[in-house]
């Protein structure tokens, strides 16, 4: 490995450990008697020394250095960093980034902060030497502790277990099975209690746990598809795991679990030695026994770093697979072929890349927790700026979203949060407890899934948008006419606009007009879109629509002559037939359509995307697709719409990247391509 | 050496083609495979030469016909009619030719700099004239054909069309 590639590695290293650092100075703040946290923060710096040594960045090495010094005091005395200690762990890891960026760029000159900084952190040092002597030996010892102790944690079991586990006769272990049978199940011949009548040749059932749909009520009620979800029973048995799975053997593998149950992990070590005779269930006890670490040091996860293009190229195969797949389930010579045996393997084929394409995606999903954790920082940043309380509440951290969307959202987020402080927040304590509310502000983040969507919320609890302030602004400003009747949403969304700002005072945060639109160009190039809600005196929820991943949208596929397009589902609010009376030309040639109040432009996609069209059909004999983009509403005409469906988008290459109107190409299940309409170029 | 053997090898071997009556060729390591004609889709206000798309295996390439590109009327798929492959920098292309011949070999004193006039299309994307068997081949270059100042083109069309 070349030097330049080892130096490549070192700057990522490091600015991941940053980051990393950033984080964790503020959580530690949190919790200021959380040594773990100081150790972990203690063990970056360390990391980071060392390598900034080996690559003979020495000025870095030497701030590091005296950081790590400070650290270490901390670390290994009772005293408790105070708010001023905090502001120079992060003013330091500031210092860190920027000296690491010199040094990088072998520039001479040291960031304006480097000396200051250092100054400080010396000032500590002397300070702290004067009055206690940290041993050495201590920190090192506590060190090798922190490394070693995450293997061996037990993991609480619940209290049924154990109950159960008195229930044992001598000679047996007990066994959790998990059943996930398929919905198919009754029509390849099994059902759950031939499975419960096998298993008492094997042992004995305690308890079993059923798992039914809530809506089953309602729901049209199928004898022959299985909707229990899932069985949970235990077995007591002298047999081993592999004899019982033995039961299961004519189920597919992901159908079932047997997981042995044992008091402690360590034993199950021993037990596997002892009983190592069957594979399968030495295997099982592994998997349960890793199971566990995980759940009890999510520290400890194995990682694979993987080049993010290989993935990309995985997830296209993949993509052709469903297609290949599609097409082998819908052809109707295979379909003529009424052979059980070839229905089944089709239909197996069919459950076995939707397995696959599910765990792919699932690769690409890492959860929001990083971008929130970095949100933490800047919480607390703007909050001193203007002197403001504020508490920062977090939820849904572990909601998952695509890799490349993460990257795109930490600026939107962070303009979002700023603004939220700034503007959001009244300015004094006393304006706060005046409207009854607490001291502190309250920002509230929060993500979850809702529909097809991943919904990212900014919520504060302050004064809330002064509508009318807004619309007079708008009015100044020449985006609203003068006597446009504006609705909420609309009012709420002039604050999107280019140049607008209705903050008293331009502080240093926000307030400059740039920045909300800046939000939400950012958001709609992840094919997002924001949505406001306020109430006055009570607070403003920022709302961040998301589509679950980059890579597949929610389209409806619209027809136009011989022609099939894709209409991205978000930008859709409606489609419908119009009467004849409701449509309305000026000019004869400029159409419009009265939909309830509004009176909308219709577009003639034919007309936009310059297709031949002799025949002009009348609006009232087509489908009108009511679109909303950036610039408002209006009505796409096309012939009919065709359906719905989840598409793969694939851009069209550099050669036609750029055509207007598309924004790329989806591969539909007969193989050919259909275009993605690009709905900001339409109108 | 790496380079010297390659050059060996290939640097004069053509994938040859007809279009009308005319034998074009393109240097062999430029061409990644040769498909069947399949059906491409349309894509909306792009110039006339530029057939559509097509799905290869999944990716999707433009496709460009290259009577049209060559202003040869273009006529209707036919048994022979093929889509040629070609990688470019790191973009693949598709080109409809009307039958893809063999692939030749030709010796240094065979290779000539073409005329300045002749045959159906511009000279500027000829780079050679091959002698081989009693025929001339025509060997485009690809990157004039294909390259940044054509792919400009393209999207100077798509931006006048915007501000009409």
């Amino acid at each position: 490995m070349s030097k330049e590639k080892l130096r490549q590695i070192f700057i990522e290293e490091a600015n991941e450990i940053i980051e990393k650092m950033d984080v964790d100075i503020i959580n530690y703040e949190e919790s200021p008697t959380d040594k773990a946290l100081l150790n972990e923060i203690f063990r970056g710096v360390h990391t980071l020394k060392g390598s900034a040594n080996a690559f003979n960045f020495v000025r870095l090495g030497e701030f590091v250095h005296h950081f790590e010094d400070v650290l270490d005091y901390f670390r290994n005395s009772a005293t408790i960093p105070k708010s001023d200690d905090v502001d120079l762990f992060l003013e330091s890891v500031n210092v860190i980034k920027e000296t690491l960026y010199s040094e990088v760029e072998e520039r001479q000159e040291l960031p304006s902060a480097y000396a200051p900084c250092l100054a400080k952190i010396q000032h500590i040092l002397l300070h702290v030497n004067n009055n206690v002597l940290v041993p050495e030996a201590i920190s090192t010892n506590d060190l090798g502790l922190e490394f070693g102790n995450d293997v061996f944690v037990q993991v609480p079991q619940t209290c049924s277990e154990d109950d159960f586990r008195k229930e044992l006769d001598k000679g047996e272990s007990l066994f959790k099975i998990v059943l996930n049978l398929d919905s198919d199940i009754y029509l390849r011949g099994f059902d759950h209690f031939l499975f419960f009548k096998n298993l008492l040749h094997v042992g004995k059932i305690l308890a079993s746990y059923w798992s039914v749909p809530e809506d089953l009520d309602t729901e049209v009620f199928d004898v022959e598809r299985n909707v229990i979800q899932e069985v949970t029973l235990y077995l007591a048995s002298t047999h081993d795991a592999q004899s019982i799975a033995d039961v299961f053997a004519f189920l597919e593998e992901e159908e079932f679990r047997v997981e042995p149950i044992v008091a402690q992990p360590l034993e199950v070590v021993v037990s596997v030695d002892a009983e190592s005779k069957g594979l399968e269930a030495s295997k099982n006890v592994e998997i349960h026994e890793k199971e566990e670490n995980k759940r009890s040091t999510p520290v400890s996860k194995n990682f694979l770093k993987i080049d993010a293009l290989k993935l990309d190229e995985l997830f296209d195969s993949i993509g052709e697979l469903v297609i290949a797949q599609n097409y082998l389930g819908e052809n109707a010579k295979i379909k003529a072929i009424a052979d059980a045996e070839v229905s089944k393997t089709i239909e197996n084929l069919s459950k076995i890349t939707r397995l696959i394409q599910n765990r792919v995606m699932g690769l690409r999903m890492i959860p929001i927790r990083d971008t929130f954790d970095k949100m933490k920082r800047v919480v607390r940043d703007s909050s001193k700026k203007v002197n403001k309380p504020i508490h920062l509440m977090l939820e849904g951290e572990e909601t998952e979203i695509d890799k490349t969307m993460v990257e795109a959202l930490s600026d939107p987020l962070v303009h979002i949060i700023r603004n939220a402080i700034d503007h959001g927040i009244e300015s004094s304590v006393e304006e706060r407890i005046k409207a009854g509310k607490s001291e502190e502000g309250q920002v509230h983040l929060r993500a979850y899934h809702r529909g097809g969507n991943i919904i990212i919320e900014v919520r504060d609890d302050g004064r809330g948008i002064n509508k009318a302030k807004v619309y007079s602004k708008g009015l100044e400003r020449g985006l609203v006419q003068k006597d446009e009747e504006l609705s909420d949403a609309q009012i709420y969304g002039l604050i999107m606009q280019p140049g607008f700002s209705t903050a008293d005072v331009i502080s240093d945060i926000s307030g400059r007009g740039v920045g909300l639109d800046v939000v939400k160009t950012a958001i709609e190039a992840v094919r997002g879109k924001i949505d406001i809600s306020s109430e006055e005196g009570k607070g403003t929820t920022f709302c961040i629509v998301l589509p679950l991943t980059l890579a597949i949208i929610d389209g409806m596929i619209v027809r136009v002559k011989e022609k099939i397009f894709i209409i991205p589902t978000l930008c859709i609010t409606e489609s419908f037939r119009p009467k004849e009376s409701s449509v309305h030309s000026a000019g004869g040639k400029e159409e419009f359509v009265q939909l309830r109040s509004d009176l909308l432009p219709i577009v003639r996609l034919t007309h936009v995307l310059e297709l031949e069209d002799i025949h002009r059909p009348n609006p009232w004999e087509s489908t009108l697709v009511c679109i909303e983009n950036a610039r408002g509403k209006f009505a796409l005409l096309v012939d009919e719409l065709v359906g719905r469906q989840q598409v793969v988008i694939k851009t069209l290459g550099e050669f036609l990247a750029k055509t207007e109107g598309v924004s790329g190409g989806a591969v539909m299940g007969n193989g050919e391509i259909a275009l993605i309409l690009n709905v900001e170029e339409l109108y | 050496m790496e380079a010297n053997k390659r050059n060996d090898r290939t640097s004069n071997r053509f994938l040859t083609f007809y279009l009308e009556d005319e034998v074009y060729g393109v240097h062999i390591s430029d061409v990644k495979e040769i498909i069947a004609m399949m059906k491409t889709t349309p894509v909306p206000k792009t110039p006339k030469f530029i057939q559509g798309v097509m799905n290869l295996r999944g990716n999707i390439i433009p496709v460009v016909d290259m009577r049209l590109k060559f202003d040869m009327p273009s006529i209707p798929p036919h048994m022979y009619t093929a889509i040629v492959i070609i990688q470019l920098a790191e973009k693949l292309i598709g080109f409809i030719v009307d039958k893809v011949e063999e692939v030749i070999n030709v010796d240094d004193e065979h290779i000539s700099i073409p005329p300045e006039f002749g045959g159906h299309i511009d000279t500027k994307f000829i780079k050679n004239m091959a002698q081989y068997k009693q025929k001339v081949v025509m060997i485009l270059d690809l990157l004039a054909l294909f390259g940044e100042d054509e792919l400009s083109m393209v999207q100077n069309l798509s931006k006048t069309a915007s501000e009409a």
